[in-house]
């Protein structure tokens, strides 16, 4: 230590004896500390400042700009947190003598914390600018004024805009937010999202932190692949459980959502934006969907076994009627393998190589190794394909009675093509019999020809005709295919 | 397949619908079964010991009940089961999946199927 040394004994003496004019104010703005510079400067002594409102020892109209900026500025260091910038007010100020002085400033608003971090006090660094501000006001007649306007204007524009589009994001209808760094820490959060995971604490928490039970559910491995990868991920009606509110329940949610890496200008992921929808209530439908159509099917199903049930009791209670319950119950039994078929594909369509398969191994069982299906599949809709099932069962008994298939020898070909030449796709099926027993005209016609005669008739040209031809029967049946 | 295994066997039908019971226990004892037919569960498991059933249809859904532990039972016997349900096939629990299942409305040849699958799965 040099001989003669001072020790400087209090940094707060630099401050109160700085040539620049510093102030304090409280959280309300009243005036809490002032230096000799500060007091010199607006033309007052520090005792009669001390303690007083802002805006009361220095009254302007509410209305002016001069109030708008500088009350803005005071309240954007409040709601931020944030140093101020006024880069030119103007700002009158009383004489002595009572009379209005105009006067020019820029000042800086610097937050003072306690110990919690909580801003309560304001530090308000200012200088008189207005023997600068006439100089230039006479050189270039306001210029910079209006320039220095023009900016702060600028800049009160955006920060409006910003304000505007947080509003948006905040009160958008899908969950929005931004997990920012590897470990996922939330920056943003908006009104939905703070919603779906039950008002909790996000700003400034990582996931793991906020939500620690989706941890094992696999969403931050999905977060960490995404921030390395850089690749998005997309998720469709994923189940996520969630804790409610109080914490003390969970609850399954469904969830379309996206996680879109941020790259920032280095080309690295810095941030995730989450986006997305709850969609619990479209899933729950769904599955209600689904319960209702399968206990339909049931009771279909049910009502067909009770009418076979009943078929039997009521046939073999009359004479002959052991052969009619036969022919009936196969019909029957027709009817439900396309039913059956059509349960399967949730009544949307079946496939028409199956349709015929099932129809003919019901009705034709082993003999079905005599029958080939060949050429164009196709989907059918559901009536088609009933339809479809009743004549392919009515034509494979015929020939199991009296044509093709009765003989071993005999044997049946089906070639199926689709026209899609015409607004409608047509089917257009061939069952041709080869082999059989010379072939006669029947005497009469009974309710198998006349179905089969009957057709599917769902379009203006549906069509089919049954040709008993000598070499085998021919029927062409020409259907929509929907 | 052939429905001369049903010559002689003893069958157990759980059917709560009276319809359907009539019709599948006709189809059975024209196939030449003994078969006892019951509407709950309660007195299809009271009968186990009394009849000891050689095979067993279980409709699965019985007064709202499913016909489950039934099976699980029978299955503990060795005695080879099926179900006969409305619902769609493999729609039953894990433990039963491997259970031979027939869709109502069936006739005796997919019940002879279903059965013989059953007893080989038995003897396996």
């Amino acid at each position: 230590m040099s001989p003669g040394f001072e020790p400087f004994a209090s940094a707060d003496s630099l401050i109160a004896a700085s040539p620049n004019s510093y102030v304090v104010f409280d959280s309300q703005f009243n005036i809490a500390w002032l230096n000799d510079a500060y007091a010199r400067v607006t033309m007052r002594e520090k005792a009669e400042l001390i303690g007083r409102n802002l805006f009361e020892a220095f009254p302007v109209d509410p209305q002016s700009d001069s109030y708008r900026q500088l009350s803005g500025s005071l309240h954007r260091v409040l709601d931020s947190g944030e140093r101020d910038e006024i880069a030119l007010i103007h700002y009158p100020i009383e004489n002595p003598d009572g009379t209005m002085q105009s006067r020019y400033w820029s000042a800086t608003h610097s937050p003072l914390r306690d110990a919690s971090g909580t801003v309560v006090h304001i530090l308000q660094h200012t200088v008189d600018v207005t023997e600068l501000q006439e100089l230039r006001t006479l050189r270039d007649n306001a210029g910079l004024v209006s320039r220095a306007r023009a900016v702060e204007r600028s800049s009160d524009e955006m920060r409006e805009q910003l304000a505007r589009m947080r509003t948006m994001v905040e009160q958008a209808p899908g969950f929005v937010a931004i997990v920012a760094g590897e470990h996922h820490r939330f920056e943003l959060a908006n009104a939905a999202y703070r919603r779906l995971v039950g008002e909790r604490e996000l700003l400034g928490k990582t996931v793991a932190e906020a939500m620690p039970e989706v941890i094992d559910q696999g969403f931050v491995d999905v977060l960490d692949g995404v921030f390395r990868s850089g690749e998005p991920f997309v998720g469709k009606a994923v189940q996520v459980r969630l804790n409610n509110e109080a914490g003390d329940a969970e609850e399954d949610r469904y969830l379309d959502f996206i996680y879109q890496p941020i790259t920032g200008p280095d080309g690295k992921v810095g941030a995730i934006f989450v986006q997305g929808y709850d969609v619990t209530d479209e899933v729950r439908a769904d599955e209600q969907q689904r319960i209702l159509i399968n206990e339909l099917n049931h009771r279909v199903k049910n009502t067909l076994a009770i009418v076979k049930g009943l078929a039997m009791q009521s046939f073999r209670a009359v004479a002959e009627g052991e052969r009619a319950y036969k022919v009936f119950n196969q019909r029957l039994d027709a009817l439900a393998a396309a039913h059956s078929l059509l349960t399967e594909r949730k009544w949307e369509a079946a496939r028409l190589f199956e349709v015929v398969g099932r129809a003919l191994r019901a009705t034709a069982g082993a003999r079905i190794d005599h029958c080939t299906v060949h050429g164009e599949d196709s989907e059918l809709g559901p009536q088609t394909a009933v339809a479809l099932a009743m004549l392919i069962h009515e034509l494979a008994t015929n020939a199991i009675k009296y044509g093709a298939l009765s003989v071993e020898a005999g044997a049946v070909e089906i070639a199926t093509s689709i026209d899609r030449s015409g607004s409608e796709a047509l089917l257009r099926l061939v069952w041709q019999e080869q082999g059989g027993p010379p072939v006669a005209v029947p005497a009469h016609t009974g309710f198998g020809t006349k179905l089969i005669r009957r057709g599917i008739a769902n379009h203006r040209s549906a069509d089919a005709t049954l040709e008993f031809a000598a070499g085998g029967v021919i029927c062409t049946i020409v259907a929509a295919v929907r | 397949m052939s429905e001369a295994i049903f010559n002689q066997r003893r069958v157990l039908v759980l059917e709560d619908e009276p319809i359907i019971a009539m019709l599948v226990e006709q189809m059975l004892e024209d196939a030449g079964a003994l078969v006892d037919g019951h509407a709950t569960l309660a007195s299809a498991e009271a009968a186990i010991d009394r009849f000891r059933p050689d095979l067993a249809v279980l409709d699965v859904n019985i007064h709202n009940e499913t016909s489950y532990a039934l099976a699980a039972r029978l299955a503990d016997l060795r005695v080879p089961v099926i179900f006969a349900t409305g619902y769609g096939i493999g729609a039953h629990p894990e433990a039963f999946a491997q259970i031979p299942t027939v869709s109502k409305p069936y006739d005796i040849s997919e019940i002879a199927a279903a059965l013989e699958q059953a007893i080989s799965a038995n003897s396996a």
